[in-house]
Protein backbone atom coordinates (compact mmCIF):
# COMPACT_ATOMS: atom_id res chain seq x y z
CA UNK A 1 0.00 0.00 0.00
CA UNK A 2 1.00 3.26 -0.86
CA UNK A 3 0.41 6.18 1.96
CA UNK A 4 -2.55 7.46 0.11
CA UNK A 5 -4.09 3.51 0.48
CA UNK A 6 -3.31 3.03 4.05
CA UNK A 7 -4.56 6.34 5.01
CA UNK A 8 -7.94 5.54 3.10
CA UNK A 9 -7.95 2.20 4.64
CA UNK A 10 -7.35 3.64 8.24
CA UNK A 11 -10.24 6.40 7.34
CA UNK A 12 -12.37 3.38 6.48
CA UNK A 13 -11.48 1.45 9.40
CA UNK A 14 -10.11 -1.42 7.37
CA UNK A 15 -6.27 -2.98 8.16
CA UNK A 16 -3.98 -1.55 6.04
CA UNK A 17 -0.74 -2.90 5.65
CA UNK A 18 0.81 -0.56 8.03
CA UNK A 19 -0.57 1.99 10.76
CA UNK A 20 -0.88 5.17 9.14
CA UNK A 21 1.88 7.65 10.71
CA UNK A 22 1.27 11.12 10.67
CA UNK A 23 2.68 14.21 12.02
CA UNK A 24 1.41 17.94 13.29
CA UNK A 25 4.69 19.89 13.07
CA UNK A 26 5.57 23.30 12.28
CA UNK A 27 8.17 25.52 13.85
CA UNK A 28 10.36 22.49 14.97
CA UNK A 29 11.01 21.98 11.79
CA UNK A 30 11.61 25.59 10.92
CA UNK A 31 14.41 25.37 13.59
CA UNK A 32 15.82 22.14 12.55
CA UNK A 33 16.31 22.73 9.15
CA UNK A 34 17.91 25.97 9.46
CA UNK A 35 15.31 28.77 9.07
CA UNK A 36 13.94 31.12 11.33
CA UNK A 37 9.94 31.10 12.35
CA UNK A 38 9.43 34.20 10.69
CA UNK A 39 10.55 32.87 7.19
CA UNK A 40 8.51 29.61 8.05
CA UNK A 41 4.97 31.97 8.63
CA UNK A 42 5.43 34.37 5.81
CA UNK A 43 6.55 31.53 3.40
CA UNK A 44 4.91 28.69 2.29
CA UNK A 45 7.21 27.46 0.43
CA UNK A 46 10.25 28.14 2.87
CA UNK A 47 7.57 25.97 5.27
CA UNK A 48 7.09 23.10 3.22
CA UNK A 49 10.53 23.04 2.12
CA UNK A 50 11.60 23.12 6.12
CA UNK A 51 8.62 20.46 6.66
CA UNK A 52 10.54 18.47 3.48
CA UNK A 53 13.37 18.21 5.16
CA UNK A 54 12.24 16.62 7.81
CA UNK A 55 10.12 14.65 6.14
CA UNK A 56 13.86 13.28 4.28
CA UNK A 57 15.62 13.31 7.30
CA UNK A 58 13.01 11.00 8.76
CA UNK A 59 12.37 8.49 5.87
CA UNK A 60 8.97 9.70 5.24
CA UNK A 61 5.55 9.51 6.51
CA UNK A 62 2.09 9.24 5.64
CA UNK A 63 -0.02 12.09 6.86
CA UNK A 64 1.27 15.66 6.35
CA UNK A 65 -0.39 18.59 8.00
CA UNK A 66 -0.73 21.33 5.88
CA UNK A 67 1.24 23.86 8.55
CA UNK A 68 2.95 25.57 5.59
CA UNK A 69 -0.19 27.40 5.29
CA UNK A 70 -0.43 28.49 8.93
CA UNK A 71 1.23 32.23 8.74
CA UNK A 72 -0.20 33.78 6.22
CA UNK A 73 -3.33 32.50 6.53
CA UNK A 74 -3.27 33.86 10.61
CA UNK A 75 -1.74 36.96 9.15
CA UNK A 76 -3.84 37.46 6.73
CA UNK A 77 -6.99 36.23 6.61
CA UNK A 78 -7.43 35.33 10.41
CA UNK A 79 -9.72 37.56 12.49
CA UNK A 80 -7.62 37.78 15.85
CA UNK A 81 -4.74 39.35 17.33
CA UNK A 82 -1.34 37.37 16.91
CA UNK A 83 2.12 38.27 16.47
CA UNK A 84 4.90 36.08 14.55
CA UNK A 85 6.71 34.73 17.81
CA UNK A 86 10.77 33.77 17.53
CA UNK A 87 10.54 30.05 19.16
CA UNK A 88 6.59 29.44 18.85
CA UNK A 89 6.17 30.88 15.33
CA UNK A 90 3.18 32.84 16.44
CA UNK A 91 1.56 34.28 19.58
CA UNK A 92 -2.13 35.47 20.46
CA UNK A 93 -2.43 38.22 21.91
CA UNK A 94 -5.88 37.90 23.25
CA UNK A 95 -6.85 41.27 22.55
CA UNK A 96 -10.27 41.23 21.49
CA UNK A 97 -10.89 42.27 17.28
CA UNK A 98 -14.39 41.27 17.95
CA UNK A 99 -17.11 43.67 20.03
CA UNK A 100 -19.94 42.28 21.58
CA UNK A 101 -22.24 44.26 18.27
CA UNK A 102 -20.56 41.95 15.78
CA UNK A 103 -22.96 39.03 17.08
CA UNK A 104 -25.58 41.06 15.55
CA UNK A 105 -23.48 41.52 12.07
CA UNK A 106 -22.73 37.42 11.96
CA UNK A 107 -26.99 37.77 12.95
CA UNK A 108 -27.32 40.09 9.83
CA UNK A 109 -24.44 39.00 7.79
CA UNK A 110 -23.31 35.05 7.80
CA UNK A 111 -19.33 34.44 8.64
CA UNK A 112 -18.22 36.72 5.47
CA UNK A 113 -19.50 39.69 6.88
CA UNK A 114 -18.70 39.18 10.22
CA UNK A 115 -14.78 38.69 9.18
CA UNK A 116 -15.24 41.55 6.95
CA UNK A 117 -15.92 44.12 9.97
CA UNK A 118 -13.35 42.07 12.29
CA UNK A 119 -11.00 42.24 9.81
CA UNK A 120 -11.45 46.04 9.09
CA UNK A 121 -11.37 46.62 12.45
CA UNK A 122 -8.11 45.42 12.50
CA UNK A 123 -6.93 47.57 9.39
CA UNK A 124 -7.22 43.68 7.06
CA UNK A 125 -9.08 43.57 4.02
CA UNK A 126 -10.71 40.26 3.55
CA UNK A 127 -13.47 38.99 1.30
CA UNK A 128 -13.97 36.02 -0.37
CA UNK A 129 -11.82 36.65 -3.09
CA UNK A 130 -8.86 36.98 -1.43
CA UNK A 131 -9.46 34.10 0.77
CA UNK A 132 -10.03 31.98 -3.01
CA UNK A 133 -6.24 33.85 -3.89
CA UNK A 134 -4.65 32.64 -1.02
CA UNK A 135 -5.58 28.75 -1.47
CA UNK A 136 -5.24 28.94 -5.09
CA UNK A 137 -1.82 29.80 -4.11
CA UNK A 138 -1.11 26.90 -1.73
CA UNK A 139 -2.40 24.56 -4.26
CA UNK A 140 1.21 23.80 -6.38
CA UNK A 141 2.71 22.78 -2.82
CA UNK A 142 -0.21 20.31 -2.28
CA UNK A 143 0.98 18.86 -5.75
CA UNK A 144 4.42 18.69 -4.57
CA UNK A 145 3.69 16.89 -1.53
CA UNK A 146 1.30 14.77 -3.95
CA UNK A 147 4.04 14.06 -6.06
CA UNK A 148 6.29 13.11 -3.17
CA UNK A 149 3.79 10.42 -2.11
CA UNK A 150 2.82 11.86 0.73
CA UNK A 151 -1.14 12.56 1.65
CA UNK A 152 -1.82 16.22 3.11
CA UNK A 153 -4.56 15.44 5.53
CA UNK A 154 -5.94 19.37 5.27
CA UNK A 155 -7.35 21.35 2.95
CA UNK A 156 -9.80 23.48 4.45
CA UNK A 157 -11.27 24.63 8.04
CA UNK A 158 -14.19 23.90 8.99
CA UNK A 159 -14.29 26.37 11.69
CA UNK A 160 -17.40 26.63 14.06
CA UNK A 161 -18.99 30.26 14.83
CA UNK A 162 -17.84 29.34 18.92
CA UNK A 163 -13.94 28.75 17.16
CA UNK A 164 -14.20 32.39 15.87
CA UNK A 165 -15.49 33.60 19.39
CA UNK A 166 -13.07 32.10 21.33
CA UNK A 167 -10.10 33.86 19.55
CA UNK A 168 -11.73 36.94 18.34
CA UNK A 169 -13.41 37.64 21.00
CA UNK A 170 -10.95 36.21 23.55
CA UNK A 171 -12.11 33.40 26.08
CA UNK A 172 -12.89 36.14 28.94
CA UNK A 173 -14.77 38.06 26.82
CA UNK A 174 -16.58 34.67 25.37
CA UNK A 175 -17.63 33.70 29.22
CA UNK A 176 -19.30 37.48 29.60
CA UNK A 177 -21.06 37.05 26.39
CA UNK A 178 -22.20 33.99 27.59
CA UNK A 179 -23.27 34.69 30.85
CA UNK A 180 -25.08 38.01 29.38
CA UNK A 181 -26.16 37.19 26.03
CA UNK A 182 -26.01 33.49 25.24
CA UNK A 183 -29.01 33.59 22.93
CA UNK A 184 -26.80 36.39 20.85
CA UNK A 185 -24.46 34.03 20.86
CA UNK A 186 -26.39 31.42 19.71
CA UNK A 187 -28.51 33.24 17.03
CA UNK A 188 -24.66 34.40 15.69
CA UNK A 189 -23.68 30.36 15.73
CA UNK A 190 -26.86 29.35 13.77
CA UNK A 191 -26.13 32.48 11.17
CA UNK A 192 -22.21 31.63 10.86
CA UNK A 193 -22.79 28.01 10.27
CA UNK A 194 -23.54 27.53 6.34
CA UNK A 195 -21.08 30.01 5.01
CA UNK A 196 -18.61 27.97 7.22
CA UNK A 197 -19.35 24.94 5.85
CA UNK A 198 -19.11 25.98 2.18
CA UNK A 199 -16.02 28.04 3.10
CA UNK A 200 -14.29 24.55 4.05
CA UNK A 201 -15.51 22.80 1.31
CA UNK A 202 -14.26 25.62 -1.33
CA UNK A 203 -11.04 25.90 0.55
CA UNK A 204 -10.30 22.09 -0.08
CA UNK A 205 -11.62 22.11 -3.61
CA UNK A 206 -9.10 25.08 -4.47
CA UNK A 207 -5.87 22.38 -2.98
CA UNK A 208 -7.67 19.81 -4.34
CA UNK A 209 -7.24 17.91 -1.07
CA UNK A 210 -10.42 15.91 0.23
CA UNK A 211 -9.56 16.83 3.80
CA UNK A 212 -11.01 19.22 5.77
CA UNK A 213 -9.85 20.02 9.90
CA UNK A 214 -12.47 20.74 12.22
CA UNK A 215 -11.42 22.36 15.33
CA UNK A 216 -13.21 21.33 18.08
CA UNK A 217 -11.19 22.98 20.80
CA UNK A 218 -12.30 23.12 24.20
CA UNK A 219 -15.31 21.67 23.35
CA UNK A 220 -15.79 19.74 26.48
CA UNK A 221 -14.26 22.50 28.76
CA UNK A 222 -18.46 23.47 29.52
CA UNK A 223 -21.05 21.41 30.50
CA UNK A 224 -22.68 18.79 28.90
CA UNK A 225 -25.84 21.25 28.35
CA UNK A 226 -23.58 23.63 26.63
CA UNK A 227 -22.11 21.26 24.59
CA UNK A 228 -25.10 19.72 23.56
CA UNK A 229 -26.51 23.11 22.53
CA UNK A 230 -23.86 25.07 21.74
CA UNK A 231 -21.43 23.05 20.38
CA UNK A 232 -22.04 19.75 19.30
CA UNK A 233 -25.31 20.46 16.74
CA UNK A 234 -22.92 22.63 14.56
CA UNK A 235 -19.86 19.82 15.18
CA UNK A 236 -22.47 17.44 13.80
CA UNK A 237 -24.48 18.76 10.97
CA UNK A 238 -21.20 20.20 9.89
CA UNK A 239 -19.35 16.84 9.68
CA UNK A 240 -22.61 15.18 7.75
CA UNK A 241 -22.80 17.98 5.39
CA UNK A 242 -18.84 17.04 4.41
CA UNK A 243 -19.10 13.61 4.32
CA UNK A 244 -22.45 13.67 1.96
CA UNK A 245 -19.87 16.45 -0.05
CA UNK A 246 -17.32 13.49 -0.39
CA UNK A 247 -14.69 15.09 2.15
CA UNK A 248 -13.72 13.28 5.27
CA UNK A 249 -13.44 15.83 8.31
CA UNK A 250 -10.41 15.35 10.32
CA UNK A 251 -11.94 16.72 13.50
CA UNK A 252 -9.56 17.99 16.18
CA UNK A 253 -10.45 17.29 19.57
CA UNK A 254 -8.29 18.08 22.41
CA UNK A 255 -8.56 17.88 26.18
CA UNK A 256 -10.57 15.02 27.16
CA UNK A 257 -13.15 13.66 24.86
CA UNK A 258 -13.46 10.24 27.12
CA UNK A 259 -17.13 11.37 28.83
CA UNK A 260 -18.15 12.35 25.29
CA UNK A 261 -17.20 9.60 23.11
CA UNK A 262 -20.72 8.30 22.83
CA UNK A 263 -21.73 11.56 20.77
CA UNK A 264 -18.95 11.02 18.19
CA UNK A 265 -21.07 7.44 17.13
CA UNK A 266 -23.65 10.30 15.81
CA UNK A 267 -20.79 11.66 12.94
CA UNK A 268 -20.63 9.56 9.70
CA UNK A 269 -19.45 6.38 10.22
CA UNK A 270 -16.15 5.39 8.66
CA UNK A 271 -16.02 8.54 6.67
CA UNK A 272 -14.03 10.59 9.83
CA UNK A 273 -10.78 11.02 11.74
CA UNK A 274 -10.84 11.94 15.37
CA UNK A 275 -8.03 13.37 16.21
CA UNK A 276 -7.34 13.06 20.14
CA UNK A 277 -4.74 13.68 22.44
CA UNK A 278 -3.84 10.77 25.09
CA UNK A 279 -5.89 13.46 27.80
CA UNK A 280 -8.86 10.80 26.63
CA UNK A 281 -9.14 7.60 27.42
CA UNK A 282 -7.32 5.99 23.91
CA UNK A 283 -8.79 2.31 25.31
CA UNK A 284 -12.08 3.37 26.05
CA UNK A 285 -11.89 5.75 22.63
CA UNK A 286 -11.17 2.45 20.89
CA UNK A 287 -13.97 0.69 22.38
CA UNK A 288 -16.73 3.09 21.96
CA UNK A 289 -15.72 3.98 18.08
CA UNK A 290 -13.68 1.03 16.75
CA UNK A 291 -15.13 -0.01 13.64
CA UNK A 292 -17.27 3.42 13.65
CA UNK A 293 -14.40 6.05 13.56
CA UNK A 294 -10.92 6.48 12.77
CA UNK A 295 -8.66 7.95 15.60
CA UNK A 296 -5.29 9.56 15.45
CA UNK A 297 -3.26 10.66 18.22
CA UNK A 298 -2.29 9.31 21.53
CA UNK A 299 1.84 10.19 21.71
CA UNK A 300 2.30 13.13 24.43
CA UNK A 301 3.54 16.56 23.38
CA UNK A 302 5.38 16.28 26.94
CA UNK A 303 7.11 12.57 26.16
CA UNK A 304 8.51 14.40 23.00
CA UNK A 305 10.18 17.09 24.71
CA UNK A 306 11.37 15.64 28.30
CA UNK A 307 11.09 11.59 27.00
CA UNK A 308 13.59 9.70 25.22
CA UNK A 309 13.71 7.46 21.70
CA UNK A 310 13.25 4.38 23.84
CA UNK A 311 10.78 5.34 25.95
CA UNK A 312 8.92 7.07 22.40
CA UNK A 313 9.38 3.27 20.97
CA UNK A 314 7.59 2.01 23.85
CA UNK A 315 4.88 4.26 23.78
CA UNK A 316 4.07 3.74 20.22
CA UNK A 317 4.35 0.15 20.35
CA UNK A 318 1.81 0.18 22.95
CA UNK A 319 -0.69 2.55 21.37
CA UNK A 320 -0.22 0.30 18.28
CA UNK A 321 -1.38 -2.60 20.08
CA UNK A 322 -4.06 -1.13 21.56
CA UNK A 323 -5.40 1.21 19.13
CA UNK A 324 -4.84 -0.99 15.86
CA UNK A 325 -4.58 -2.58 13.18
CA UNK A 326 -7.72 -0.88 11.93
CA UNK A 327 -9.26 2.35 12.12
CA UNK A 328 -5.74 4.28 13.69
CA UNK A 329 -3.34 6.71 12.80
CA UNK A 330 -0.29 6.78 15.28
CA UNK A 331 0.11 10.79 15.60
CA UNK A 332 1.59 13.22 17.93
CA UNK A 333 -1.38 14.86 20.14
CA UNK A 334 -1.86 18.27 19.26
CA UNK A 335 1.50 20.27 17.85
CA UNK A 336 4.81 19.11 17.86
CA UNK A 337 6.26 21.34 20.93
CA UNK A 338 8.59 24.11 19.70
CA UNK A 339 10.84 22.65 22.67
CA UNK A 340 10.49 18.89 20.79
CA UNK A 341 13.75 16.71 20.84
CA UNK A 342 13.84 16.07 16.78
CA UNK A 343 15.14 12.45 17.75
CA UNK A 344 12.14 12.00 19.85
CA UNK A 345 9.58 12.86 17.10
CA UNK A 346 12.41 11.14 14.70
CA UNK A 347 11.45 7.74 16.89
CA UNK A 348 7.82 8.05 16.81
CA UNK A 349 8.23 7.42 12.91
CA UNK A 350 10.40 4.82 13.19
CA UNK A 351 8.28 2.93 15.91
CA UNK A 352 5.42 3.50 13.53
CA UNK A 353 7.30 1.84 10.80
CA UNK A 354 9.03 -0.99 13.06
CA UNK A 355 5.69 -1.88 15.01
CA UNK A 356 2.68 -0.32 12.83
CA UNK A 357 3.07 -3.28 10.64
CA UNK A 358 4.33 -5.81 12.55
CA UNK A 359 0.68 -7.99 11.93
CA UNK A 360 0.07 -9.78 8.99
CA UNK A 361 -2.75 -8.21 7.01
CA UNK A 362 -4.25 -11.68 7.02
CA UNK A 363 -4.35 -11.15 10.49
CA UNK A 364 -8.09 -11.16 12.13
CA UNK A 365 -9.66 -7.52 12.29
CA UNK A 366 -10.55 -6.25 15.81
CA UNK A 367 -14.23 -6.92 17.85
CA UNK A 368 -15.19 -3.85 16.98
CA UNK A 369 -14.59 -4.18 12.70
CA UNK A 370 -16.09 -7.75 13.16
CA UNK A 371 -18.72 -6.81 14.60
CA UNK A 372 -19.74 -3.57 12.65
CA UNK B 1 -31.64 36.60 51.14
CA UNK B 2 -28.66 35.20 51.65
CA UNK B 3 -29.46 31.76 50.56
CA UNK B 4 -30.82 34.09 47.55
CA UNK B 5 -27.29 35.22 46.97
CA UNK B 6 -25.58 31.82 47.70
CA UNK B 7 -28.32 30.38 44.73
CA UNK B 8 -27.24 33.61 42.28
CA UNK B 9 -24.01 32.77 42.30
CA UNK B 10 -23.91 29.01 42.11
CA UNK B 11 -26.49 29.13 39.76
CA UNK B 12 -24.46 31.55 37.49
CA UNK B 13 -26.97 34.67 37.77
CA UNK B 14 -24.14 37.49 37.94
CA UNK B 15 -26.53 40.23 37.83
CA UNK B 16 -29.17 38.81 40.44
CA UNK B 17 -25.73 37.76 42.86
CA UNK B 18 -24.80 41.69 42.24
CA UNK B 19 -27.75 43.53 43.17
CA UNK B 20 -28.66 41.65 46.22
CA UNK B 21 -24.96 42.55 47.46
CA UNK B 22 -25.18 46.08 46.81
CA UNK B 23 -28.85 46.01 48.11
CA UNK B 24 -27.47 44.04 51.14
CA UNK B 25 -24.33 46.43 51.93
CA UNK B 26 -27.10 49.58 51.68
CA UNK B 27 -28.97 47.89 54.00
CA UNK B 28 -26.39 46.93 56.43
CA UNK B 29 -25.40 44.14 56.32
CA UNK B 30 -22.25 43.24 58.10
CA UNK B 31 -19.96 42.66 54.68
CA UNK B 32 -18.43 39.36 56.80
CA UNK B 33 -21.08 37.99 56.50
CA UNK B 34 -21.72 38.33 53.05
CA UNK B 35 -18.57 37.48 52.04
CA UNK B 36 -19.38 33.86 53.79
CA UNK B 37 -22.35 33.32 51.20
CA UNK B 38 -20.12 34.38 48.31
CA UNK B 39 -17.80 31.37 49.42
CA UNK B 40 -20.61 29.12 50.16
CA UNK B 41 -22.17 29.93 47.02
CA UNK B 42 -18.61 29.02 45.06
CA UNK B 43 -18.36 26.30 47.38
CA UNK B 44 -22.10 24.88 46.32
CA UNK B 45 -21.05 25.68 42.23
CA UNK B 46 -17.91 23.58 43.16
CA UNK B 47 -20.01 21.03 44.11
CA UNK B 48 -22.61 21.04 40.44
CA UNK B 49 -19.01 20.59 38.90
CA UNK B 50 -18.09 17.59 40.76
CA UNK B 51 -21.21 15.77 39.91
CA UNK B 52 -20.76 16.56 36.51
CA UNK B 53 -23.84 19.20 36.02
CA UNK B 54 -21.46 22.13 35.58
CA UNK B 55 -17.55 21.97 33.45
CA UNK B 56 -14.72 24.34 33.68
CA UNK B 57 -16.31 26.82 31.72
CA UNK B 58 -19.18 27.12 34.28
CA UNK B 59 -16.75 27.46 37.13
CA UNK B 60 -14.71 30.36 35.04
CA UNK B 61 -18.21 32.03 35.07
CA UNK B 62 -18.22 31.65 38.51
CA UNK B 63 -14.84 32.86 39.05
CA UNK B 64 -16.18 36.28 37.11
CA UNK B 65 -18.98 36.54 39.29
CA UNK B 66 -17.52 36.14 42.83
CA UNK B 67 -14.69 38.22 41.33
CA UNK B 68 -16.95 40.90 41.18
CA UNK B 69 -18.81 39.98 44.55
CA UNK B 70 -15.56 40.22 46.33
CA UNK B 71 -14.65 43.76 44.91
CA UNK B 72 -18.05 45.01 46.21
CA UNK B 73 -17.32 43.65 49.58
CA UNK B 74 -13.88 45.16 49.06
CA UNK B 75 -11.79 45.35 52.30
CA UNK B 76 -14.54 45.50 54.46
CA UNK B 77 -15.05 42.09 54.36
CA UNK B 78 -11.57 40.83 55.24
CA UNK B 79 -11.49 41.20 58.89
CA UNK B 80 -12.46 38.48 60.73
CA UNK B 81 -13.01 35.69 58.35
CA UNK B 82 -11.82 32.13 60.23
CA UNK B 83 -9.22 31.06 57.41
CA UNK B 84 -8.17 27.66 57.13
CA UNK B 85 -4.86 29.37 55.73
CA UNK B 86 -3.16 31.90 53.73
CA UNK B 87 -2.48 31.01 50.48
CA UNK B 88 -0.10 33.42 48.03
CA UNK B 89 -1.06 32.15 44.63
CA UNK B 90 -0.83 33.51 40.75
CA UNK B 91 0.00 32.18 37.29
CA UNK B 92 3.32 31.92 35.49
CA UNK B 93 3.98 33.96 32.35
CA UNK B 94 2.96 31.85 29.50
CA UNK B 95 2.75 32.24 25.38
CA UNK B 96 -0.35 30.55 25.06
CA UNK B 97 -2.59 32.77 27.70
CA UNK B 98 -5.53 31.78 25.91
CA UNK B 99 -7.74 30.41 28.62
CA UNK B 100 -8.79 33.17 30.49
CA UNK B 101 -8.07 33.49 34.33
CA UNK B 102 -7.47 30.38 36.16
CA UNK B 103 -9.58 29.38 38.55
CA UNK B 104 -7.46 27.77 41.18
CA UNK B 105 -7.77 31.41 43.12
CA UNK B 106 -11.53 31.11 43.36
CA UNK B 107 -11.43 27.37 44.30
CA UNK B 108 -9.13 27.81 47.25
CA UNK B 109 -11.51 30.44 48.27
CA UNK B 110 -14.20 28.56 48.49
CA UNK B 111 -12.22 25.71 50.52
CA UNK B 112 -12.03 28.80 53.03
CA UNK B 113 -8.35 30.02 52.10
CA UNK B 114 -7.49 33.49 52.90
CA UNK B 115 -6.18 34.30 48.91
CA UNK B 116 -3.82 36.77 47.80
CA UNK B 117 -3.79 36.71 44.21
CA UNK B 118 -1.15 37.54 41.88
CA UNK B 119 -2.74 37.16 38.93
CA UNK B 120 -1.61 35.70 35.71
CA UNK B 121 1.91 36.51 33.82
CA UNK B 122 3.46 36.63 37.29
CA UNK B 123 7.18 36.67 36.85
CA UNK B 124 8.82 33.79 38.83
CA UNK B 125 10.96 35.86 41.05
CA UNK B 126 7.64 37.66 42.23
CA UNK B 127 6.50 34.63 44.20
CA UNK B 128 9.60 34.82 46.71
CA UNK B 129 8.88 38.52 46.95
CA UNK B 130 5.55 38.76 47.46
CA UNK B 131 5.61 35.94 50.07
CA UNK B 132 8.24 37.26 51.84
CA UNK B 133 5.80 40.32 52.43
CA UNK B 134 2.73 38.55 53.16
CA UNK B 135 4.20 35.30 54.71
CA UNK B 136 1.46 32.79 53.13
CA UNK B 137 1.30 29.43 54.70
CA UNK B 138 1.20 28.07 51.17
CA UNK B 139 2.61 29.10 47.75
CA UNK B 140 0.09 27.74 44.50
CA UNK B 141 1.88 27.94 41.32
CA UNK B 142 -0.12 27.38 38.53
CA UNK B 143 0.20 27.73 34.81
CA UNK B 144 3.05 24.82 34.84
CA UNK B 145 3.64 23.42 31.26
CA UNK B 146 6.07 22.74 28.94
CA UNK B 147 6.95 25.75 28.11
CA UNK B 148 7.16 27.70 31.85
CA UNK B 149 8.98 24.50 33.59
CA UNK B 150 12.11 26.53 33.80
CA UNK B 151 9.96 29.29 35.41
CA UNK B 152 8.38 26.92 37.61
CA UNK B 153 11.80 25.81 38.42
CA UNK B 154 12.57 29.19 39.44
CA UNK B 155 9.82 30.14 41.53
CA UNK B 156 10.00 27.10 43.72
CA UNK B 157 13.49 28.25 44.17
CA UNK B 158 13.40 31.38 44.93
CA UNK B 159 10.41 30.56 47.67
CA UNK B 160 12.46 27.78 49.08
CA UNK B 161 15.48 30.13 49.78
CA UNK B 162 13.33 32.26 52.62
CA UNK B 163 13.88 32.98 55.97
CA UNK B 164 10.16 31.19 56.36
CA UNK B 165 9.56 28.87 53.55
CA UNK B 166 5.85 28.37 52.94
CA UNK B 167 4.78 24.94 51.42
CA UNK B 168 4.51 24.84 47.80
CA UNK B 169 2.39 22.87 45.29
CA UNK B 170 1.73 23.47 41.32
CA UNK B 171 -0.40 23.21 39.31
CA UNK B 172 -0.92 23.09 35.56
CA UNK B 173 -1.53 25.43 32.50
CA UNK B 174 -5.03 25.48 31.30
CA UNK B 175 -4.65 25.75 27.76
CA UNK B 176 -6.70 24.31 24.57
CA UNK B 177 -3.96 22.05 23.45
CA UNK B 178 -2.55 19.18 25.55
CA UNK B 179 -2.19 20.46 28.76
CA UNK B 180 0.69 18.89 30.76
CA UNK B 181 -0.19 16.21 33.57
CA UNK B 182 1.63 17.20 36.64
CA UNK B 183 2.53 13.96 38.43
CA UNK B 184 5.10 12.86 40.92
CA UNK B 185 8.01 13.05 38.92
CA UNK B 186 7.24 16.45 37.59
CA UNK B 187 6.83 17.43 41.24
CA UNK B 188 9.85 16.20 42.47
CA UNK B 189 11.76 17.76 39.82
CA UNK B 190 10.64 21.51 40.11
CA UNK B 191 11.41 20.67 44.14
CA UNK B 192 7.42 21.48 45.59
CA UNK B 193 5.79 19.41 47.85
CA UNK B 194 2.68 18.80 45.77
CA UNK B 195 0.93 19.09 43.02
CA UNK B 196 -2.73 19.17 41.24
CA UNK B 197 -4.08 18.46 37.50
CA UNK B 198 -8.01 19.35 38.42
CA UNK B 199 -8.17 22.82 39.70
CA UNK B 200 -11.00 21.38 42.38
CA UNK B 201 -8.63 18.96 43.97
CA UNK B 202 -6.53 22.09 45.09
CA UNK B 203 -8.32 22.44 47.88
CA UNK B 204 -7.46 18.68 49.30
CA UNK B 205 -3.99 19.14 48.28
CA UNK B 206 -3.83 22.56 49.87
CA UNK B 207 -5.46 21.28 53.14
CA UNK B 208 -3.17 17.82 53.45
CA UNK B 209 0.02 20.09 53.05
CA UNK B 210 -1.05 21.96 55.45
CA UNK B 211 -1.47 19.23 57.77
CA UNK B 212 2.12 18.37 57.04
CA UNK B 213 1.48 15.53 54.91
CA UNK B 214 4.11 15.90 51.77
CA UNK B 215 4.38 14.90 48.75
CA UNK B 216 0.64 14.90 47.50
CA UNK B 217 -0.11 14.06 43.67
CA UNK B 218 -3.38 13.80 42.55
CA UNK B 219 -2.27 12.60 39.18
Amino acid sequence: MNSKERMDAAVACKVPDRIPIALRLDVPAAHWSGITSEEFMQDPWKASNAIEWVFDKFGGWDGVDNTWTMGVRYLKLDTYNMEIHASRGFKMLHVPTMTVEDYDVAIKEGLYGFMKTVAARMGKRFDPELETEMYRSFAPIYKHWEEKGAVVHRGGKFKPAMSHFQWARTWQELLKDLMRNYDKVKQACDAMFEEAVTAAEKQSRLVNCKYVFVPASKSTLGSKKLFEDLLFPYLKEGCHRLVKDGFVPRIHLDLDWTEYLEYLLELPKRSCIAELESLTDLKKAKEVLGGHMCISGGVPPGLLVRGTPDKVHETCKKLIEEMGPDGYILANDDMVPPNARMENVKALVDAGKKFGGAYSIHDRPSPQVLRA
Amino acid sequence: MLKNLQDAIAEINEGKALNIIQERLKAGENPSNLLDTVRSGARKAIGFYESGRYGRIELQMIHLIVDQCLNLLGSRAAQKQPSVGRILTGTLPTERDEMGRDVTPMILFSGGFDIIDLGSQVPPQEFAKKANEVNPDLVAITGVDLDSLEDAAQAVLGITQLHRTPKIMVGPLIKCGHELKIDADLVKTLKANAGWNDAPESVNVAKSLLERKVEVVRA
